[in-house]
C-alpha cells in the first residue's frame, strides 16, 4: 500500500495482489449480501472504492475471509493461483446452485514466462482507474440480482482456489474436485486489470 | 311380407272408412235424438242412443286394437294408423260433447219458454186477485157506511127513548102529585063545611074532571106516541136484523168467492202440474241419459288416456329397444373388434392387457425420459458442434481468401515470367531484325513466325506444367493437412473456452479450499441435525410400536423448544395487551366520570351500577340492566328516594338520560346548598 501512495503512479505486484484481494473481499461480501446467503441484519455498510458495500459482521465469516484471502494474496504474489471460485450450494442437498469464477491472468506472464514471484514487476496503471474499474465490476455484481434465480433454500458458500500443480497444500487446506453446474447459464461480467493482474468475473447459475 | 303388408294396409283403410261411416251414422242418429228431444216424445230412442254409441266406440276401439296387434308391418304404417286412430277418437269425442251440449241447450230453451208462460199466467192471476180485492174493499166500505147509519139510528132511538122515558116519568110524577093533591083536597073537603065544601067541591070536581080529562087526553097522546116509538123501534130492529143477514150473506159470498178462486187456481195448477210432472220426468230422463253418456264419455276418455299412456309406454319401450339394439350392435362390433385384435378373455384379460400396456408405457416413459435427457445432451453437443462449424467456416473463408491471394500471386508471377521471355524474344527479334533489315525480311519473317509460334506453344505448355507442379508441391496433401489441423485447433479452442467458462479448469491445476469453510460447517450442522431428527424419529417409532401412549406425548425437543418459545411470546403478548387494555379502560372510565359525573361499574354482564360524583354517600347508587329490551332500572335504597324524578322522567317521558341528568342536578343542588 505504501508503494501505491508514491507519486510515481506505478503499482507493484504486491500492491496489485492487495487490490485483487480487496476486490475479492468486497465482491464476495456483496454477493453474500445480495444473494441473501446470510440474513441482512448480519451485514454492516462500509465505504470502499467510493462505494457503500455491506460487509458481513459474522465472526466466523470474517475469520474465514482473513485466512483464505491472505493465503490467496500470497499465492497471487507468487503467481500460483489461476482462478478463485465462490460456490453457493444448498446445505441440505449439497447441490451447487451458483458459481462465481474470478479468473486471474498474469499480464507479465507473457514476457516473464513462468513467474516465480518476482517482486520487481511493476505496473504502470493509475490506481484511480483501477479502482474505478473495480467499482464498476462490483456495481455489475449488484446488478446481477435482477436476473439470477431466487435462492429459496438454506444455502452456504465456499471458496475454491485453482492453483498451479506445483503449489503446496497449506495446513488446514484440502484438495477438492472441480465443481460443475449441470445445465448452467454463464454470464461474463466486466473485466478489470491492474496492469499486472487481469481479473475476469463470470457467474454461472443453474438454468431453470 | 309385402303382400301381407299390402293386405293389412287395405284392411286398415277399410276399417278407417268404416269407422268414418259409422261416425257419420252416429251423427245422424244424434240428429234424430235431437229431434226427439225437441219433440220430447220418444224417450226410449233417446235413452238407447248413447249406449249404442258407446258400444260402437268400444267395438271400434277393440277392432283398431286388434288391427294394431295383427299388423306388425312397417313402423311408418304403424304410426300412420295410430295417428288416424287418435284423430278419429278425438273427432268422436268432440262430436259427442257438442251433441250433448246442443241437447242441453235446447232443453234449457224449452224450460225457459214454459217458465215465461207460467209467469204470464201468474201475472194475470195476480191482476184478478187485485180486482177482487178492490171489490171486497168497496163492499166493506158500504158495510161500514151501513153500520155507521145504523149506529146513528140507534143513538137517535136511544135519545128518543130516553126523552120519552123522561117525559113518562115527568107525567107519572105529575100524576102522583095530582092524585095526592086530589086526596088532600078530598080530605080537606071532608073536614071543611059541607056547604061550602059542596059548592067548592063541585067547582073543584069540575075543574079536576077537566084536568083529568086533559091529563087523560095527554096520556092517550103520550101512549100513541109511545106506540109510534115502539113501532119505530120495531122497524129499527127489523132493519138491524136485515143488516146482519146481509152481512152474513156478504161473508158467505166472500168465502164462496175465495173458495171458487182457489178452486180455479187449484184446477189450473193441477192441470199445469201434470204437464210439469211430465216435463220433469222427461227432463230427468234426459239428464239421466246425458249423465250416462257423460259417464260413457268419461270412461272412453279414461280408456283413451290409458291407451295413450300405454302407447307412450310402448313407444318409449320401442325407443329403448331400438337404442338397446343399437348399443348391442355397437357392443357386438366392439367385441368383434376386440376379438379381431385377439383379446378373447373378456374384461379381465383386457385389464391384464392394460396393466401390461401401462407397465410397458411406464417403461417407455422412463426410456423416453432417458432419451430426452440424451437428446438434450445431444442438443447441447450439437450447439457446440455448430459453434465449431461456424468457426471452421470462418477459417475456411480465411483460407479461401489466402488461396485467392496466392493464385493472384501465381498469375502475377506467370505474367512476369512470360513478360521476361517475351522481352528476351523481342530482344532476339530486334537483333535479328537489325541483322536482316537489308534483305528478304518478309521471307524471313514468314519463316520465323510459325517457328516462334511453336516456341510460344512449348513455353505455354511448360508454364502449365510448372503450375501443375507448383500446385502439386504447394497445395495437395500439405494444404489439406493444414486445413484439417486448423479446424481441429479451432474446435479444440472453442471446447476449451467453453469448458473453461463452465469451470472445468481441469488442466494443470490443483483445486484447494479451506477445510473449515462455511459450506462444510453448514453441511455438517445440517447432517447433525438430520441425524438427531432421525434418532428422534426412531425413538418415536419405537414408542409408537410399543403402543405406550400412557406417558406424556414425547414431543421432539426442538418442537418443544419452539412451542415453549411460542408460548412465552404469546403470554408476553397477552400480558401486554391486558396491561394496555387496563390502562385504556381506566382512562376511559376516568374520562367518563369526569365528563358526565357518573361512575359506571359493570357488576355483571349487562348490569351497570351508576354512582354520582355528587352523591352524599358511596351507598347512593343506581342500578341498571341494559339489554336488547332496552334500559331497565332496578330499585336500590337510593332510587327509592327519587320517586318524583322516576315518575316524571321514566314513567312519563321514558328518557333515562334525562332522568340521570335530573338526579345529577338535584344532587349538585343539594351539595352546593350544603356547602
Amino acid at each position: 500500500m505504501t508503494e501505491q501512495q508514491q507519486k510515481t503512479k506505478c503499482i507493484t505486484l504486491k500492491g496489485s495482489a492487495e487490490l485483487v484481494k480487496q476486490y475479492l473481499l468486497y465482491g464476495i461480501n456483496n454477493i453474500l449480501y445480495q444473494r441473501g446467503i446470510y440474513p441482512p441484519e448480519t451485514f454492516e455498510p462500509a465505504e470502499h472504492f467510493g462505494l457503500c458495500i455491506l460487509m458481513s459482521t459474522n465472526l466466523q465469516i470474517v475469520n474465514f475471509f482473513n485466512v483464505v484471502l491472505s493465503q490467496i494474496q500470497e499465492w497471487l504474489i507468487q503467481k500460483k493461483v489461476r482462478k478463485v471460485t465462490l460456490i453457493i450450494s444448498n446445505v441440505n442437498t449439497k447441490e451447487v446452485l451458483e458459481k462465481w469464477d474470478f479468473k486471474i491472468d498474469y499480464e507479465t506472464e507473457l514476457s516473464n514466462g513462468k513467474g516465480d514471484g518476482n517482486l520487481s514487476d511493476i505496473g504502470t496503471k493509475d490506481i484511480k482507474t483501477i479502482q474505478k474499474e473495480i467499482r464498476e465490476v462490483i456495481r455489475q455484481i449488484t446488478g446481477t440480482v435482477s436476473f439470477l434465480p431466487l435462492l429459496d433454500c438454506l444455502c452456504s458458500f465456499d471458496i475454491l482456489t485453482y492453483t498451479i500443480p506445483e503449489c503446496d497444500t497449506p495446513k488446514e487446506w484440502d484438495e477438492t474436485s472441480p465443481v460443475f453446474i449441470a445445465n448452467s447459464q454463464e454470464v461474463q461480467l466486466r473485466t478489470f486489470s491492474t496492469s499486472l493482474h487481469k481479473m475476469e468475473t463470470i457467474v454461472s447459475y443453474k438454468n431453470t | 311380407m309385402d303382400e301381407q303388408n299390402r293386405t293389412n294396409i287395405n284392411k286398415t283403410i277399410k276399417d278407417s272408412y268404416q269407422r268414418s261411416s259409422s261416425s257419420n251414422i252416429l251423427s245422424l242418429q244424434r240428429d234424430s235424438v235431437r229431434r226427439s228431444s225437441i219433440a220430447s216424445d220418444n224417450d226410449e230412442t233417446f235413452l238407447e242412443t248413447p249406449k249404442r254409441q258407446k258400444l260402437d266406440d268400444s267395438s271400434n276401439g277393440t277392432s283398431s286394437h286388434n288391427i294394431a296387434e295383427s299388423v306388425p308391418g312397417s313402423p311408418w304404417e304403424w304410426r300412420r294408423m295410430r295417428g288416424e286412430i287418435i284423430a278419429l277418437k278425438t273427432r268422436l269425442s268432440h262430436q259427442e260433447v257438442q251433441q250433448l251440449h246442443k241437447v242441453r241447450r235446447e232443453i234449457e230453451e224449452i224450460f225457459q219458454k214454459e217458465k215465461k208462460i207460467l209467469e204470464i199466467q201468474v201475472d194475470q192471476d195476480k191482476q184478478m186477485i187485485k180486482q177482487l180485492e178492490l171489490r171486497i174493499d168497496v163492499g166493506r166500505r158500504t158495510i161500514q157506511d151501513a153500520k155507521a147509519t145504523q149506529n146513528q139510528a140507534e143513538r137517535e132511538l136511544i135519545q128518543v127513548k130516553s126523552k120519552l122515558e123522561q117525559k113518562i116519568l115527568a107525567l107519572l110524577d105529575d100524576n102522583n102529585r095530582l092524585s095526592e093533591e086530589l086526596r088532600g083536597y078530598v080530605r080537606n073537603e071532608g073536614k071543611t063545611d059541607a056547604n061550602e065544601s059542596n059548592k067548592d067541591s063541585e067547582d073543584k070536581v069540575a075543574e079536576l074532571n077537566e084536568k083529568l080529562e086533559a091529563s087523560n087526553n095527554r096520556i092517550s097522546e103520550l101512549e100513541e106516541k109511545l106506540k109510534e116509538a115502539r113501532s119505530v123501534q120495531q122497524k129499527y130492529e127489523v132493519q138491524c136484523i136485515e143488516v146482519q143477514s146481509l152481512k152474513v150473506k156478504l161473508q158467505n159470498f166472500e168465502s164462496e168467492k175465495i173458495g171458487w178462486e182457489e178452486g180455479k187456481k187449484f184446477a189450473q195448477r193441477a192441470s199445469q202440474a201434470n204437464e210439469f210432472e211430465r216435463e220433469l220426468y222427461q227432463a230427468r230422463e234426459i239428464i239421466k241419459s246425458l249423465r250416462e253418456s257423460i259417464k260413457g264419455k268419461l270412461l272412453l276418455e279414461e280408456q283413451m288416456s290409458s291407451m295413450e299412456h300405454r302407447l307412450k309406454h310402448t313407444e318409449n319401450l320401442e325407443k329403448e329397444v331400438s337404442q338397446l339394439e343399437i348399443q348391442r350392435a355397437e357392443l357386438l362390433s366392439k367385441i368383434t373388434e376386440y376379438e379381431t385384435i385377439g383379446i378373447t378373455g373378456g374384461p379381465i384379460a383386457i385389464r391384464r392387457e392394460i396393466n401390461r400396456l401401462q407397465h410397458a408405457e411406464a417403461l417407455l416413459t422412463a426410456d423416453e425420459g432417458q432419451l430426452r435427457s440424451r437428446v438434450e445432451s445431444i442438443q447441447r453437443e450439437l450447439i457446440n458442434y455448430q459453434q465449431q462449424c461456424e468457426d471452421t467456416k470462418k477459417s475456411l473463408t480465411e483460407t479461401t481468401t489466402s488461396h485467392e491471394r496466392l493464385t493472384r500471386f501465381i498469375s502475377r508471377l506467370q505474367k512476369k515470367m512470360s513478360l521476361d521471355s517475351y522481352r528476351q524474344q523481342l530482344d532476339t527479334y530486334e537483333k535479328e531484325i537489325t541483322g536482316y533489315q537489308s534483305g528478304e525480311v518478309s521471307n524471313i519473317i514468314s519463316e520465323r513466325i510459325p517457328a516462334l509460334e511453336r516456341a510460344i506453344e512449348s513455353y505455354r505448355d511448360l508454364v502449365a506444367k510448372l503450375e501443375s507442379d507448383l500446385e502439386a508441391v504447394d497445395g495437395g496433401g500439405q494444404r489439406e493437412e493444414c486445413k484439417k489441423l486448423r479446424e481441429e485447433v479451432e474446435r479444440l479452442r472453442n471446447e476449451f473456452e467453453h469448458r473453461a467458462l463452465k469451470g472445468d479448469f481441469n488442466i494443470n491445476s490443483r483445486i484447494l479450499h479451506f477445510k473449515m469453510n462455511p459450506a462444510a460447517i453448514a453441511e455438517q450442522q445440517a447432517e447433525e441435525k438430520r441425524k438427531a431428527l432421525l434418532e428422534e424419529v426412531e425413538q418415536l417409532r419405537t414408542i409408537v410400536a410399543s403402543g405406550s401412549h400412557t406417558g406424556i406425548p414425547t414431543v421432539s425437543s426442538l418442537q418443544m423448544q419452539e412451542l415453549s418459545e411460542l408460548q412465552q411470546k404469546h403470554e408476553l403478548k397477552i400480558t401486554r395487551l391486558k396491561e394496555a387494555f387496563k390502562a385504556s379502560s381506566h382512562e376511559y372510565r376516568q374520562a367518563c366520570y369526569q365528563l358526565f359525573g357518573w361512575r359506571v361499574d359493570r357488576t355483571k354482564e349487562s348490569q351497570y351500577k351508576l354512582s354520582s360524583q355528587y352523591a352524599e354517600s358511596p351507598d347512593d347508587y343506581l342500578f341498571f340492566i341494559v339489554n336488547e329490551d332496552g334500559v331497565n332500572m332496578i330499585e336500590t335504597p337510593f332510587s327509592a328516594t327519587l320517586t318524583t324524578l322516576i315518575e316524571r322522567h321514566l314513567q312519563r317521558q321514558h328518557s333515562v338520560p334525562m332522568f340521570l341528568n335530573a338526579v345529577q342536578s338535584e344532587l349538585f343542588d343539594q351539595q352546593t346548598v350544603l356547602t
